[in-house]
């Protein structure tokens, strides 16, 4: 049975990965309830997702919106990085379509900036999209995962696994760029603090404060909303500057930025397991990287299991 | 730090480094490490691994500053692909010195590529 929800989510991530965004949507979802019947961490994802959700959102219908997390997490992890992957490499790239980008543009300053926010739906998806509005941000990848290392695009991509991250990153902002990354994206040892997100206690990394005041530039936090049309439509919070004050109240800033949209939207951010699960959230985060790279290489590995003929007429083809 | 040089000075000018001077160079990357890691230098030999001294990539990148700032080169993607990988400060002593021999080689560029 695993095989044929593998089987139907490998022909549907690949028409999915070619439609326009509207058209996308509805398949991405079929997606995701295919990759569902098979994700190896679903139990663990939704107990604590809505472990999460009765914390900090209390009175919100924790059972159905963890679901939607869950949903969303799927299509974000499996459908989007095709779309970048398409972006990054100069294929057509069809989910470009955005809503006005005159509020967006307004707030980006000259100079370096970090642009950040944490893990919604489609988040992948936010810097080729700033990308495409003509907004030049460099992109931090976890890993190289299934983006691969892309050649062409040395210099615009950085890989928060490489030790060098940093100093590249630094490097980029004092040139004046523009950086996309993750709020807990620069992860060293050492450098945590527990701030307040939506009134309990948030593990935070302190990586992000800590390149701003090297920097010496201003975060601009943004959240990615998709619209009742389908669009996509990025929002800019707010412009944290870190300068004359502690990494840490910089970070609460940051954080505190990101309350309203979570609490408007709560089944658009994927964070839930990580903030809202305390000890556990690393450990979960690291069993999911390793069920997603097996996952990946069953869906990038399938192949049709047609009648032999037809294979062998296929791979000649 | 000891022999500190002024910013941007004197390494990444393009010339071929004497015996002295390449010593000198090393000396400023052992400088550079044992004043960000808060370690006495003497401490320090090429065997000294990076794990050891508790380099994280932030600290790593701070040694990477503080050696641009006293030695005049500058580390471009090329250097800091194979940076990455270092596991000694012999190592990263290695590459920097022969990168510098590299930005010998072409002296009409601006600072030195590493």
């Amino acid at each position: 049975m695993r095989e044929r929800w593998l089987e139907a989510a490998a022909c549907l991530v690949n028409v999915a990965g070619d439609l326009p965004f509207s058209l996308a949507g509805r398949t991405s979802g079929w997606v995701a309830d295919c990759l569902a019947e098979i994700h190896p961490d679903r139990g663990e994802f939704l107990r604590l997702t809505r472990q999460g959700i009765a914390e900090r959102l209390p009175g919100a219908p924790a059972e159905q919106l963890a679901a939607e997390v869950f949903r969303n997490y799927l299509i974000t992890q499996y459908v989007d990085k095709l779309q970048v992957k398409k972006f990054l490499t100069g294929e057509p790239f069809a989910w470009r379509e955005i809503g006005d980008s005159s509020e967006l543009r307004a707030a980006m300053p000259r100079g370096g900036a970090i642009v950040c926010s944490c893990h919604f739906a489609h988040y992948a998806l936010l810097p080729a999209l700033l990308n495409g509005q003509g907004i030049d941000v460099v992109f931090l990848r976890g890993r190289a995962d299934v983006l691969g290392k892309l050649e062409k695009h040395k210099g615009d991509i950085i890989y928060s696994s490489d030790p060098t991250a940093p100093f590249r990153l630094l490097k980029a902002l004092s040139g004046g760029r523009a950086v996309f990354m993750m709020i807990d994206q620069i992860d060293p040892k050492g450098i945590t603090a527990t701030l307040q997100l939506l009134g309990q206690p948030a593990h935070a990394q302190l990586g992000i404060g800590w390149l701003a005041e090297r920097a010496k530039c201003p975060l601009i936090t943004m959240s990615l909303e998709q619209r009742p049309d389908g669009l996509l439509r990025i929002k800019p919070l707010a412009e944290v500057s870190p300068a004359g004050r502690k990494t840490e109240e910089t970070l609460q800033e940051v954080f505190s930025s990101l309350e309203a949209p979570i609490a408007e939207r709560p089944e658009s951010w994927l964070n839930w397991y990580i903030a809202g699960c305390g000890k556990e959230g690393p450990q979960l985060r690291s069993t999911l990287k390793t069920s997603n790279d097996a996952l990946w290489k069953g869906l990038t590995e399938w192949e049709p299991a047609g009648p032999p003929a037809l294979r062998s007429a296929a791979g000649g083809a | 730090m000891g022999a500190r040089r002024p910013s941007g000075a004197a390494f990444g000018c393009g010339r071929s480094l004497g015996m002295a001077d390449r010593e000198e160079l090393v000396n400023c990357v052992y400088e550079a490490i044992a004043q960000t890691v808060g370690v006495d230098r003497q401490t320090l030999t090429p065997e000294t691994t990076v794990v050891s001294l508790g380099i994280d990539s932030l600290k790593f990148s701070e040694v990477l500053m503080q050696i641009e700032e006293t030695t005049g080169l500058l580390a471009d993607d090329a250097f800091l692909d194979k940076a990455a990988t270092i596991a000694t400060l012999g190592d990263l002593s290695a590459l920097i010195l022969g990168l510098q021999e590299a930005s010998a080689a072409a002296p009409k560029t601006q600072g030195a590529a590493l």
